[in-house]
């Protein structure tokens, strides 16, 4: 008998997966939240803030390291249950 | 940006990244009908976060195959190394093309229906051919990669379809349908994250709270979309069904063409 090819459709996720994929959104909104502001109110007036090393570094690497770890999650075998 | 065009830009993305109808070239015609210039850039922030979710589908609708190569990685499956050497080799003409020339390209092509219309041509040509491949029984070599690669960095040209023009590639050099479907959608996915990482590393974004619910109605739009239109798409290469999207690619390259003659006249 052929043996059976794994379907596309078959990606059953377990709890710990939805746990991990949560930290991961709650990661990547943090690192959003991060690249507000560095705005100024007046246009005629330049604000440093907008280079800051939060919006340019810190921010990024967060978002970042939020996708990785939604991929972890994606790809994270769930434990088998006995 | 406000929730309904967040949710149609979402949809839209899910839908174009793997069905065989250019993204690329439907959103240089938007933006001429929209007569919305700026379109890419004022939505740069929302396209990496929507690339990020249908980069997210792939692996999710791959989840067990992608698992099943990291194994073969460690345990140095032969069979597994050839697939990821591929993989990466198929890679390098599209980072070669997007790196040197994506300026070059985004100038020659940007508001110009005449080209765009004819490169939906060729799409819809190649989806025809596709079709009619047959004896498709061969696996992705390294030899074979390159030459996916290379249709792969051709399909940069807004109006030819990535996934209409690897996949159509692969099946004319006789790969299995189900696996030149699996491996147009996989080569794409290190592309996309690189593409992610150095967007956001260059900190050219800004974020304000009013963005942060459209962004994330856009992210599970394309999400969802995106995991819908993978597998569709892999039943229809199955099916030899491609030739659908070859009838809109046609229709759509035709008016592109007459509007861009309409325009010029």
């Amino acid at each position: 008998m052929a043996k059976k090819e794994n379907t596309p459709t078959d990606f059953v996720f377990s709890k710990q997966n939805y746990v991990l994929l949560l930290i991961s959104l709650a990661v990547i909104v943090v690192g959003f939240a991060l690249l507000s502001g560095g705005g100024s109110d007046n246009p005629n007036e330049f604000s440093e803030e907008i280079f800051s090393v939060r919006r340019l570094y810190v921010a990024p690497i967060i978002i970042l390291g939020g996708y990785f770890l939604v991929i972890y999650a994606i790809m994270k075998k769930p434990n088998k249950e006995i | 940006m406000d929730f309904l065009e967040a949710l149609i830009l979402g949809i839209v993305q899910g839908l174009t990244e793997f069905l065989p109808v250019s993204s690329s070239g439907h959103i240089e015609l938007a933006q001429k009908i929209l007569g919305a210039d700026d379109l890419k850039d004022k939505e740069a922030l929302l396209s990496v976060v929507l690339h990020a979710a249908t980069a997210l589908s792939t692996l999710v609708v791959f989840r067990k195959d992608i698992l099943e190569i990291l194994q073969g990685l460690i345990s140095k499956n032969k069979k597994h190394i050839t697939f990821s050497l591929a993989i990466i080799i198929s890679m390098i003409p599209a980072a070669f093309v997007g790196v040197f020339f994506d300026d070059f390209l985004e100038s020659l092509f940007e508001g110009n229906l005449l080209l765009v219309g004819s490169m939906l041509l060729v799409t819809c040509g190649l989806l025809f051919l596709a079709d009619t491949a047959k004896n498709t029984n061969n696996e992705v070599t390294v030899k074979s990669a390159l030459i996916i690669g290379l249709a792969q960095a051709i399909a940069i040209l807004p109006g030819i379809s990535r996934s209409g023009a690897t996949i159509s590639t692969s099946v004319l050099l006789g790969i299995d349908r189900t696996k030149a479907a699996r491996f147009s959608f996989l080569m794409v996915v290190p592309l996309i994250l690189g593409k992610i990482a150095k967007d956001l590393l260059d900190g050219k974004f800004t974020f304000s709270s009013e963005l942060a619910a459209p962004l994330a109605i856009g992210f599970v739009a394309s999400f969802i979309t995106g995991i819908i239109a993978c597998v569709w798409m892999i039943a229809l290469v199955k099916k030899s069904k491609l030739s659908w999207f070859a009838f809109y690619c046609l229709a759509v390259g035709i008016t592109a063409i007459l509007w861009g003659l309409n325009v010029s006249a």
